[in-house]
């Protein structure tokens, strides 16, 4: 029991590591290839997709890859 | 609305709304300070900074809960639903800062990982005096967090109305996690049955109001046909002035407005998110959605320029005094002359 808590929450920290590397990317290149509303879009608002991009980053990368 | 984004369309009313909720946070964090140092004089800094954070947050999801069947009651609760999301999110901060710093001052000391900690420090799970709670706090905090992120239009458009929905519904079970956090870690604090008393009451007003409205809708959705030829929807009288009367037609509810001594009937359904048009008023010759302020014009259902979100109309016909629809109808966005009323 107390290993597979420790497993979960160990797979959490990766899960959140990956988001935040891929959100960096998402808001540099992904966002764009996804919702055109975002080309002139302020950098400044862009940073607000970042918490967001973090925990749906699944989502998003399965829509991105399906485009 | 789409185009492109900014943070947050900032007007006179949502600055005010938002000073409205900086005040409400700083005057609830004071009478609780002094409250809190009164009635137990020997509490430190830290527990009564916690207790703060986590009751004001407790307190705006209730708030949050119950404003939607308020407003579907009584139209003057409608200002604090327009601007729901900047409340949801004032709401997230307050809980993030309850868990972070229980966690920073419950869990941090040790060399393992805090929120393993959270998890394993007490492994009293079969225990109901005893049980981990702050465990049910996190995973509530967990949910919010997902929802306060994804809150701006961008992520309701991009990860699709479904998954977005979905996200957001989940608040009923964070509330569900958060009741048992706040009970089961009362139980080992607090003696006093008053915390129980509130908390049971606050549940009752959330899901008597929810149960109260619901009724009201099904009641109200009863179809008035379905047949091509016009059916009777009300009288003229039954619609005050730049508001509308909701009607089920076809399955669908339809928002038949009054205004300029004219009569127009749209979708009742938000292409936002799904918003009640017909709770909303028309606004500088708009409709206008009572959650977030899109505007669409009576006579054609769509969105004046530049933005393109469109909705079905209605033919609608006057014998004397009473108003009749056609219940098939028009594509989104199609021209149908209004209904001029003989005043
Ligand atoms: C990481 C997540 C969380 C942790 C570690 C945590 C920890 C705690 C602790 C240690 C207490 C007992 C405080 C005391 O009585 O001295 C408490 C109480 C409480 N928590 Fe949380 N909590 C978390 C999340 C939440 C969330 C998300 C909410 C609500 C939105 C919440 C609302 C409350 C309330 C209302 C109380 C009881 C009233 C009070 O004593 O202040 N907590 N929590
Ligand atoms: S639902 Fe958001 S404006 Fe109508």
């Amino acid at each position: 029991m107390i290993e597979l808590i420790s497993l979960t929450i160990d797979a959490f920290f990766i899960y959140l590591g990956i988001g935040l590397l891929f959100s960096i990317w998402f808001v540099l290149v992904g966002a764009k290839k996804i919702d055109n509303g975002m080309e002139d879009t302020p950098f400044h608002f862009k940073l607000i997709l970042i918490p967001g991009s973090v925990l749906m980053w699944p989502v998003m990368l399965i829509k991105i890859l399906k485009k | 609305m789409s185009v492109s984004y900014t943070s947050i369309l900032w007007n006179k009313q949502k600055k005010t709304y938002d000073i409205g909720i900086i005040i409400g946070v700083l005057s609830f964090t004071l009478i609780f300070f002094i409250g809190h140092t009164v009635l137990h004089p020997d509490a430190t800094f830290e527990t009564i900074f916690i207790r703060n954070f986590g009751l004001l947050a407790f307190v705006m999801l209730h708030i949050i809960l119950i404003i939607g069947p308020l407003a579907r009651l009584n139209t003057k609760y409608l200002i604090i639903l327009y601007n729901r999301r900047h409340f949801g999110v004032s709401m997230f901060i307050m809980a993030a800062i309850h868990g972070i710093f229980s966690i920073l001052n419950f869990h941090s000391l040790s060399n393992t990982n805090p929120i393993k900690s959270v998890f394993l420090s007490n492994l009293k799970y079969d225990s109901i005096i005893q049980f981990p709670f702050q465990t049910l706090g996190f995973l509530a905090l967990i949910i919010l967090a997902l929802m306060a992120t994804t809150s701006h239009d961008f992520w309701l458009k991009n990860l699709g109305p479904k998954i977005w929905k979905g996200l957001h519904m989940m608040v009923y079970l964070a509330y569900a996690l958060i009741i048992a956090h706040v009970v089961l870690g009362a139980l080992q604090n607090e003696t006093s049955p008053i915390l129980y008393g509130v908390v049971f009451m606050g549940f009752l007003l959330v899901a008597g109001l929810h149960i109260y409205t619901g009724m009201k809708e099904i009641r109200a959705d009863k179809p008035l046909g379905n047949d091509i030829d016009f059916v009777f929807a009300c009288k003229v009288a039954d619609i005050k002035e730049n508001r509308a009367k909701m009607v089920m037609v076809s399955g669908e509810r339809v928002a038949i407005f009054k205004y300029e001594g004219k009569l127009s009937a749209v979708n009742n359904f938000c292409r936002h998110q799904g918003g009640p048009l017909g709770e909303g008023k028309i606004v500088d010759g708009c409709i206008t959605c009572p959650w977030h302020g899109y505007q669409y014009r009576p006579e054609d259902g769509q969105s004046p320029p530049p933005f393109t979100e469109k909705v079905e109309t209605y033919q609608l016909k006057l014998e004397n005094e009473e108003v009749w629809i056609n219940p098939q109808p028009f594509p989104e966005g199609t021209h149908v002359e209004p209904v001029k009323i003989n005043q």
